[in-house]
């Protein structure tokens, strides 16, 4: 294999790559975050910061994961007025026993789900499916900025830096003998509208936000792109556009993926979009099924969204 | 100010100030091909996205660590290495599937398409430090002094593994697609299409 070839196969992979406009998708942190000062100008400073940084991270840490749970002091979980789900109703395969088997990681995952929760409850884009395909459960609720793994039981990563640009969950499936299976479902809250054309991108209000989806006279920015070639079916609710798609992976095998739209009341993020990213053995009717069953999350349910 | 003209280290200079407008310029300059590498190491655009996202958001947050002396492109890669490597998943295994034609294909095209399809699936079971090599490599046009740069690892390790990535590849092919192997051996993995017809 020469030099030549190579540079043809990774020229042919990359051609496939998504052309997204990420600009829209990091203006607003970049806009309301200034460069980081540079705290180490001279080298032989540089230990005595990394010291100082431990100490600045360990008492970061005592911050923000007290209060997550690690070191569960109940008195710091959602009282039953709070609005939020009590940690103890919890689903069967995660008891508190198992929970504090690892006294260093016990936070189960509706713990986790319900500290998303709080932290998403003036959130109007806060929704989940609640119809899974056979067999997926809740394993992972991340946003695009710093995240951690709180929990050993379960893979679950959370973050208290929530991104109002972007989160995501996934939902894995789990199989003796098989490959593990995700969905991964991403929510984009900041999507616009443009004229078709319009190259100053001057983002336009329309009475109903979702009459842009499909129309050829708009375009939608700052959410995951699709090639329209691979849309399968557009459906329309009283409250949603769903989107199906077909995609081909490097492999050859197919994989499905799903945006649905929802309207915003902000006049210059119209949108917003979920995309559902499934493994190709999940079917079309499963993942409109999915896609149909997205509702605003219901704080007192949360055992809906598992 | 017009910054649609603006070139590439005044707009450097002026995003170290915090100005933003500035800032866009450069995402929009190398957005593309911070997307296609990505896209190459990750294999997943949703994960391309993510990583290509994160790391011009952090690019910026620690623009004032950016030596303007030295060329912004390697600085960028480094971060867009790392980020796309923390985006990139367990390959699976996958099974020699049947989504790949026999080798008694009869259409020349097909087995063109085959082939790449191939290498394709290869270099995506390569281990991350490999691709990311020969991505950084072949795709985007480092030298090796620069790709240790944005690495972090000496010039001998990346020529080590560039030398072991693709002696990786052919194993993969030989392994499981023996009857490309055959042919690789006999002619060039990219034929002239034109040629073909």
């Amino acid at each position: 294999m020469n030099d030549e070839q190579i540079k043809d196969s990774l020229r042919n992979l990359a051609a496939t790559a998504p052309r997204t406009d990420i600009w829209p998708r990091i203006s607003g942190q970049v806009e309301s975050q200034p460069p980081r000062p540079v705290f180490w100008t001279h080298l032989r400073l540089r230990p005595v910061l990394v010291g100082l940084n431990v100490v600045a991270i360990a008492a970061l840490l005592f911050i923000t994961i007290g209060p997550l749970g690690l070191v569960n002091p109940p008195a710091q979980r959602p009282g039953p007025n709070s609005g939020i789900a009590n940690p103890t109703t919890q689903p069967a395969g995660l008891s508190p026993t198992q929970a504090n088997t690892e006294p260093f990681y016990p936070v189960p995952l509706t713990y986790t789900l319900v500290k998303f929760a709080q932290i998403m409850a003036y959130e109007p884009n806060f929704r989940l499916p609640t119809a899974l395909p056979s067999g997926y459960k809740l394993s992972e609720i991340s946003v695009s900025m710093v995240s951690r793994v709180i929990s050993g039981t379960s893979t679950v990563t959370l973050t208290e830096e929530l991104s109002r640009y972007g989160w995501y969950v996934e939902y894995q499936k789990n199989t003796p003998g098989q490959d593990q299976q995700i969905i991964r479902l991403h929510v984009s809250s900041h999507v616009g509208i443009v004229r078709a054309g319009d190259t100053l991108r001057r983002s336009v209000t329309l009475p109903n936000p979702l009459d842009a989806v499909g129309n050829p006279s708009y375009e939608i920015f700052g959410g995951y792109t699709s090639d329209s070639d691979r849309l399968t079916a557009r459906y329309r609710r009283a409250d949603r556009i769903i989107e199906l798609y077909h995609d081909v992976r490097l492999d050859r095998s197919q994989n499905r993926y799903a945006f649905v739209y929802f309207a915003n009341q902000d006049a210059q993020h119209s949108l917003t979009q979920f995309s559902i990213y499934a493994p190709e053995n999940v079917s079309d009717a499963e993942l409109l099924k999915m896609a149909d069953s997205i509702e605003r999350v219901d704080p007192n349910h949360l055992e809906r969204y598992q | 100010m017009d910054y649609q003209w603006l070139d590439e280290d005044e707009a450097l200079r002026l995003c170290r100030s915090g100005d933003t407008a500035a800032y866009a310029v450069i995402v929009r300059r190398y957005q593309n091909e911070a997307l296609r590498f990505a896209y190459l190491i990750t294999g997943e655009r949703g994960a391309a996205e993510d990583a290509a996202q994160d790391a011009f958001l952090n690019a910026y947050l620690n623009i004032r660590r950016y030596d303007p002396q030295r060329p912004f492109r390697p600085w960028l890669y480094k971060i867009l290495s790392n980020a796309a490597l923390k985006k990139r998943r367990k390959p699976q295994p996958q099974p020699l599937d049947d989504n790949i034609p026999s080798p008694a294909d009869p259409h020349e095209q097909a087995a063109l398409d085959e082939q790449s399809a191939t290498l394709q699936l290869a270099l995506a079971q390569l281990p991350p430090a490999q691709r990311t090599v020969l991505a950084l490599k072949y795709y985007s046009g480092f030298s090796e002094n620069e790709i240790a740069t944005i690495t972090g690892a000496n010039v001998g390790t990346i020529k080590s593994r560039l030398h072991y990535g693709k002696l990786a590849l052919e194993r993969i092919i030989r392994e499981r697609y023996p009857w490309l192997a055959d042919e690789h051996a006999a002619s060039p993995l990219t034929l002239d299409k034109e040629a073909v017809k």
